[in-house]
């Protein structure tokens, strides 16, 4: 008896999102606030620390945290503000909301919930996202610096970010400490208060919360956890969504690789469903 | 070696220059960050309103589970539908679906409505169709037994709750959304040579052959 009753209630229906959207405007505010502060302090780290150490011959601080890491938080960065995630669009209301409609997923049953604004049952981990207003499958959260939601198909993307931001911040405090620790005979002037200080706590501030935040989701990939739904005490311990370790960083990574969602939409129906007979309607 | 550093300093209007260059580099991408993300929202809804003319043009049907369900399956996951026509219509097949009992002992009473309102009260059971269902598919008037012996997966008896929908515990949603216009958006002219932009989100689509693929 238990074992149905922990099986079924998958969806998390408590969040609260806010009732009146917030204006495009002010919701990319945190998002171009993220990328300019990238841009100075990047700026600043290159001008002073790099400087002075490759003036000095010490030419692999600028090489490792010139082009490899700051070309890929900063295209990261970019990609993730604009890219989509898996956007589900409205369905062909074909079966209606009093159609009982559950998903069995590894022998575990999903009872689906209808909504009204899409025209289908909602899948498994398939919100409304209400900072961006749509459906994202599996989504996994907005985030904020980005104002972007994070899905399946950028979930991949975000885990590269926080690695490449984790790996610039441990360079640039690593870069900035040894410029501190060579010019300690000198007098503080210009170059070194704001090559040093000013460069070296932003990425020192910034480095224990990015590696706890980048654990944290490596191991909710590694569980196929997401954080937009509800803890669930499967079947004992039971997770029907898990793939495993290897198989859940496969899907993360590598699923989400492919066209567009409408014309995938399209050829996997024609591809899975030797039913499936197009309909077409009157109405136009 | 040390009077090497300190030769090494920028003149003061050098650090007065490059500071004004990184002031400029920082408006100008925050601002272009502001624009692209103002032009992203203003295409999800452009292709979020194509989509629906689409639908609405008929040139298919699509099942957003059935997506769903196969893009998991060529992943390994062993996923499937069960569909079942409404409550009220197959109350008297109540018997005929009942048929195995060993399934009927592992239900509880609030299995099938877990997720509901709590205030809600049980009905009458409702049996699923224990096939993929593919693409459109209608209530059926009459229902029909089906064999357990043709599905992998055993039949359910679902408590279903009579004319509650599943949105009592659904967050409250927006009045409009970017994926999901409301019914009542105003009309607009079907530009098919616009399905380029929903097809491939790149500007390389046709749709003739997109329509006639199906």
């Amino acid at each position: 008896m238990q074992l149905w009753q922990d099986a079924m209630p998958l969806m998390k229906e408590h969040h609260h999102p806010p009732q009146v959207p917030l204006p495009c405007l002010l919701l990319s505010l945190l998002a171009a606030f993220t990328g300019v502060l990238l841009v100075p302090v990047s700026g600043l780290f290159f001008a002073f620390p790099c400087r002075w150490l490759a003036q000095n011959g010490e030419w692999a601080f600028p090489i490792v945290t010139g082009l490899p890491l700051f070309v890929l938080t900063f295209s990261s960065l970019v990609f993730l503000n604009f890219s989509d995630p898996d956007i589900l669009h409205q369905g062909s209301n074909a079966q209606g909301p009093r159609m009982v409609c559950v998903v069995w997923v590894n022998h575990i049953a999903f009872r689906l919930q209808w909504g009204p604004q899409y025209c289908f049952h909602r899948p498994p981990r398939t919100y409304q996202c209400p900072w961006c207003n749509i459906c994202v499958e599996d989504l996994e959260h907005h985030c904020k610096c980005v104002n972007n939601s994070i899905g399946q198909c950028n979930l991949g993307f975000f885990m590269l970010l926080v690695l490449s931001l984790c790996l610039s911040s441990g360079a640039m405090l690593v870069t900035s400490v040894v410029f501190l620790v060579r010019t300690t005979h000198l007098p503080l002037g210009m170059d070194r208060l704001l090559g040093s200080i000013l460069v070296t706590v932003p990425p020192g501030g910034f480095l224990v919360p990015l590696l706890v935040l980048l654990l944290m989701k490596a191991r909710s990939v590694s569980t196929a956890q997401r954080s937009y739904e509800d803890k669930y005490q499967y079947l004992q311990g039971y997770h029907p969504l898990d793939l495993g370790c290897a198989g859940n960083w496969y899907w993360t990574l590598c699923a989400a690789l492919g066209p567009k969602y409408i014309a995938e939409a399209v050829r996997m129906q024609r591809a899975e469903g030797p039913d499936w007979v197009p309909r077409r309607s009157s109405t136009s | 070696m040390d009077s090497q550093w300190e030769d090494l300093s920028l003149p003061g209007v050098w650090v007065s220059l490059y500071f004004g260059f990184l002031g400029l580099c920082s408006v100008v991408t925050g601002g272009c960050i502001l624009f692209l993300h103002w032009r992203k929202n203003l295409r999800r809804e452009e292709r979020a309103q194509e989509w629906v003319e689409v639908m609405r043009a008929g040139a298919f049907t699509y099942s957003p589970l059935l997506y769903w369900i196969n893009k998991r399956q060529q992943y390994g996951m062993n996923a499937a539908i069960n569909t079942g026509p409404p409550p009220a219509v197959i109350k008297t097949e109540t018997e005929i679906q009942n048929a195995d009992p060993l399934w009927e002992l592992d239900i509880p009473k609030s299995w099938s409505y877990a997720a509901q309102d709590s205030s809600s009260k049980v009905e009458a059971p409702v049996p699923l169709q224990p096939a993929l269902q593919v693409g459109p598919q209608q209530p059926l008037p009459t229902p029909m037994p089906q064999s357990q012996a043709s599905s992998p997966f055993p039949i359910l008896i679902f408590q279903e709750v009579p004319f509650a929908f599943s949105l009592c515990n659904l967050p409250p949603m927006l009045n409009h959304s970017a994926s999901y216009p409301l019914a009542t958006c105003p009309e607009r002219n079907v530009h098919f040579p616009s399905l380029p932009t929903l097809a491939h989100g790149d500007h390389c689509f046709n749709a003739k052959p997109f329509a006639s693929e199906l």
